[in-house]
C-alpha cells in the first residue's frame, strides 16, 4: 500500500512538472523570433491580460501566414510564449528571466506599470526589450533605452474626455476610480487639470473591484454629494454594475470611463443600453476607421469565436506585435536589441508591408523616447447609442514631457 | 413596503395624526436625507450581513467536523454561483430552481470533497489537510476559469424592481436575501436542535469518539455536515449573484471574511457565527458610508483583534 501510494506520488508530480513545461523540449535557436508576454491570466485582471495575448497571437498569426519574416534574407517563424504573473511584480521579474534566458524572447510585453518598472532596472542589464502597455508616462521618461510604449500616455484620456464633460457643462465630478496605482494617478492627474478647467471634485471613493461586495455603500456616499458626472475605474463588468445600480439609485448624471473599462464590454452587463447614456470613453474597438480593423476583427473572430469581443487591447497588442517584428526586419537581426530599438524608433518597421496593410490604427511615428503616437477615438452614449467616434487630441507634449 | 412616489400625499396623511407635526418637520428635506441614507446604510449592512452569515455557517458547521477551516469552502462558494448561473443560462430554468438545484449539487459535491480530499487525512498532521485544500481552491479556481472564462459575467434576468420609501432605495432581489438568509437559518437551527440527525451532527463535532462510542455513524455524519455546510454556501452564493458579478475568485473576498467572523464569533459555534457575520456586514457597510472605503480590511481585522483581546476563543466560542 505504501509503496504503491509513493508510487503514485511520483508520478503525479512528474506529470505535473512536465504539463508545466519545466522540461523542455529542445528547440532550434534560428529562425524563430520569440516575444515573450507576461500578464494577468488568472485573478481579477485576467480578461485583460488575455485580450492582449489574442492580440500578440493574432500578430504572429499574421506573418506565419505569409510564410514568415525575412531577417537578414531567411524566413523567421514568430513565435509567442505567454506566462502567467498575475498582476504580480515578483512574479513578472521572473517570468521575464525565463522568457528570456530559457525561450530566447528579446522583448518582452508586459501590461502592468508596476511590472514594467520592476522590469525596468534589469532589462538593459539582461538585455531585451520592454513592451509596455501601460498609459503611465514615467516608464518612457526615465531614461530606459529598451523600451517602447503601446498605448498613448495618461493625460491624452484624461484631457480629452474631461473637456468633452466641461463642454457638457458638467462642473462637479465624484471621482470613483480603481483602488491600486493605476486609478490612483490617473484621478490625481484628472483632479488637477478638472480644477484648472473650473471644475470641483466632491469626493474621491477609491474602489476595490476585486474586493468589493456590493457597490451601493460607495454609490450611496458618491451620489449624497451630488455630482453632475462621476470618473469611473474598474474593469469593464464592474464599470458596468456601478452604473446600472447607480441609475437604481436615481443617479441621471454622466460618467467618465478610464480606459480599463471598455464600452462593448459594458454593453452586454447592463440591462438597456440606455443606462449608458451619458458615458464618455474610448470608442469600441470596431467603430474605428479603416478596413484594417474589420481585416482584423474577421481574423479574431475567426480564431476565438464569435462570442468573444474584440478590444482597443487587442487591437494595440496586435499593432505593437507587428511593429516589433517589423523592427527586426529592419535591423537585419533577432539577437541585438540595440539595433532593433534604433529600428523601431526609426519608423521604418511601419513602412513595411505586412505591418502598413494590416496595423489597425495606421501607425506611422514613434518618439525618440520609445512612445508610440496613439491615434485614438473617443466617443459618448446618448440616447441609448453611440454618437460618431471622434479623434482624441493627442499633442507632442503630451508624449515627451515627464510628468 | 411603502412606494411613495410624491410627498404630498405622506405629508397630508400625516398632518392629520397626532404628532404628525413634528413628524413633518423632523422630514424637512436634509433630514430625511440624512434618514435616508442611515437606513439605506443599515439596509445594506444586514443584507451583506446575511450573505456572511450563511457563508460563516457552512464554515463553522465544517469547522466543527473537519476540525480545520476549509479554506476551500470559498471556493467551492463561487462553483455554486456558477452552476445556478449555468442552469439558468442553458437550460432557461427559473431563479428559485437554479438555487435548488445548485445546493443540491453542491451538497452532493462537498459529501463527496470531504470523502475523496479530507477523510483519508484526518489521521495525519493538520497542515496536510490545509495543503490538500489549497490545492482544491487551485483546481476548482483552475476550473472554473477554464469553463467559463475570466470575464466578470452578470446573473441571467437580474431582478429590477426597485422600490424607493423613506429616501432609501432597495430591489426586490435584496429583500429576497435578508428574507432568505433569516429563514434558512432559523430553519437550520430547529434542524439542528430538534432532529435527531441535528443532534448526531452537533455531537459528532462536539466529540467525535464519544458520539462514535453512542453508535453514531460519525463517517456518515461528517460527510452529511460538510455537504450541508458547501450547500449552504452555495445558497448565499446564488442569492447574491443577481446583485454582484460573478468571476472565478470572487470566493477569495468573501471567504476571508469568514475566516474572521468564525474566529471573531468563537469557532464552531452557530450563534456565533450569524452574529458574527451580521456584525461584519454592518460594520463594514457604515464605515464604507461614513467614514471611507480605503481601510476596511483595518477596521475588520481591529475588531478582531478587540474581541479576541477581551474574549480569546470569540464572542461565543467554546475554547477548543
Amino acid at each position: 500500500m505504501k509503496k504503491r501510494n509513493s508510487l503514485v506520488f511520483i508520478f503525479v508530480v512528474a506529470l505535473f512538472f512536465i504539463l508545466s513545461g519545466a522540461v523542455q523540449t529542445v528547440r532550434s535557436a534560428e529562425e524563430i523570433i520569440t516575444i515573450g508576454y507576461t500578464g494577468p491570466l488568472s485573478g481579477g485582471g485576467a480578461q485583460f491580460g488575455q485580450n492582449l495575448k489574442w492580440g500578440l497571437e493574432l500578430g504572429a498569426d499574421e506573418i506565419n501566414a505569409m510564410g514568415g519574416a525575412t531577417v537578414a534574407g531567411k524566413k523567421h517563424e514568430v513565435r509567442i510564449v505567454s506566462m502567467d504573473d498575475q498582476f504580480q511584480t515578483a512574479l513578472t521579474v521572473n517570468n521575464a528571466k525565463r522568457l528570456v534566458h530559457q525561450e530566447g524572447a528579446k522583448m518582452v510585453y508586459n501590461p502592468s506599470s508596476s511590472g514594467i518598472f520592476g522590469l525596468m532596472p534589469i532589462n538593459e542589464k539582461e538585455n531585451f526589450i520592454i513592451g509596455a502597455y501601460t498609459t503611465n508616462q514615467k516608464c518612457i521618461t526615465a531614461g530606459n533605452k529598451l523600451i517602447f510604449r503601446g498605448p498613448p500616455s495618461m493625460l491624452v484620456y484624461v484631457r480629452n474626455w474631461a473637456d468633452l464633460a466641461i463642454a457638457h457643462g458638467w462642473k462637479k465630478c465624484a471621482m470613483m476610480p480603481d483602488a491600486y496605482d493605476y486609478g490612483k494617478l490617473w484621478s490625481e492627474l484628472f483632479q488637477k487639470y478638472w480644477e484648472e478647467k473650473g471644475g470641483t471634485i466632491t469626493t474621491n471613493i477609491p474602489v476595490d473591484f476585486m474586493k468589493v461586495t456590493d457597490f451601493y455603500p460607495l454609490l450611496t456616499k458618491a451620489l449624497a454629494t451630488k455630482p453632475d458626472c462621476i470618473l469611473i475605474g474598474s474593469s469593464s463588468e464592474p464599470d458596468a454594475m456601478q452604473i446600472q445600480q447607480s441609475r437604481e439609485l436615481g443617479f441621471k448624471g454622466g460618467f467618465i470611463i478610464i480606459e480599463r473599462g471598455k464600452l462593448e464590454e459594458m454593453e452586454r452587463i447592463v440591462t438597456k443600453m440606455d443606462a449608458l447614456n451619458g458615458c464618455i470613453g474610448v470608442a469600441p474597438f470596431l467603430m474605428y476607421p479603416g478596413e484594417n480593423v474589420k481585416k482584423l476583427a474577421e481574423k479574431f473572430y475567426k480564431k476565438y469565436g464569435k462570442d468573444k469581443i474584440i478590444t482597443h487591447e487587442t487591437g494595440i497588442a496586435y499593432d505593437n506585435a507587428l511593429g516589433y517584428v517589423g523592427s527586426v526586419v529592419v535591423a537585419g537581426t533577432t539577437t541585438d536589441p540595440q539595433k532593433i530599438m534604433k529600428a523601431l524608433l526609426s519608423g521604418g518597421a511601419y513602412k513595411i508591408p505586412f505591418v502598413k496593410d494590416n496595423s489597425p490604427y495606421y501607425t506611422d511615428y514613434v518618439y525618440p523616447n520609445g512612445a508610440i503616437k496613439g491615434k485614438i477615438f473617443g466617443v459618448e452614449v446618448q440616447n441609448g447609442a453611440y454618437s460618431k467616434p471622434f479623434p482624441v487630441k493627442s499633442p507632442d507634449w503630451v508624449y515627451t514631457t515627464p510628468y | 413596503m411603502v412606494r411613495v412616489k410624491k410627498n404630498v400625499s405622506l405629508a397630508a396623511h400625516l398632518n392629520s395624526r397626532p404628532l404628525g407635526p413634528l413628524v413633518l418637520s423632523v422630514s424637512s428635506f436634509r433630514a430625511r436625507h440624512f434618514v435616508g441614507i442611515f437606513l439605506q446604510t443599515i439596509i445594506n449592512g444586514i443584507m451583506l450581513g446575511s450573505i456572511y452569515a450563511m457563508v460563516a455557517l457552512g464554515l463553522t458547521l465544517i469547522y466543527g467536523i473537519l476540525e480545520i477551516p476549509n479554506f476551500a469552502h470559498g471556493a467551492l462558494y463561487m462553483i455554486g454561483a456558477y452552476v445556478s448561473f449555468q442552469v439558468m443560462t442553458s437550460f432557461g430554468m427559473p431563479y428559485w430552481l437554479a438555487l435548488i438545484l445548485s445546493a443540491v449539487f453542491l451538497f452532493l459535491m462537498g459529501m463527496f470533497i470531504e470523502r475523496i480530499v479530507y477523510r483519508p487525512l484526518y489521521v495525519q498532521p493538520v497542515i496536510n489537510s490545509f495543503i490538500a485544500a489549497v490545492g482544491l481552491i487551485l483546481i476548482l479556481e483552475n476550473g472554473a476559469l477554464a469553463i467559463w472564462g475570466p470575464a466578470f459575467r452578470r446573473f441571467p434576468k437580474a431582478s429590477s424592481t426597485v422600490f424607493h420609501a423613506l429616501g432609501m432605495t432597495i430591489t426586490s432581489q435584496r429583500i429576497i436575501v435578508i428574507i432568505t438568509a433569516v429563514l434558512l437559518i432559523i430553519a437550520l437551527q430547529l434542524f439542528i436542535k430538534r432532529t435527531r440527525l441535528g443532534a448526531a451532527i452537533e455531537a459528532t463535532s462536539q466529540n467525535r469518539q464519544g458520539a462514535q462510542l453512542m453508535g453514531i455513524n460519525t463517517s456518515l455524519v461528517g460527510g452529511l455536515t460538510f455537504g450541508l455546510g458547501t450547500a449552504l454556501a452555495a445558497v448565499a452564493a446564488t442569492l447574491v449573484a443577481p446583485i454582484l458579478l460573478i468571476y472565478p475568485t470572487m470566493g477569495g473576498p468573501v471567504i476571508a471574511m469568514a475566516f474572521v467572523i468564525i474566529i471573531l464569533g468563537g469557532m464552531g459555534s452557530f450563534f456565533g457565527a450569524v452574529v458574527g457575520g451580521y456584525i461584519i456586514g454592518l460594520a463594514e457597510t457604515l464605515f464604507s458610508s461614513y467614514v471611507t472605503t480605503k481601510y476596511i480590511d483595518t477596521l475588520i481585522f481591529g475588531i478582531l483583534v478587540f474581541i479576541l483581546a477581551v474574549k480569546p476563543t470569540g464572542l461565543f466560542g467554546k475554547g477548543h
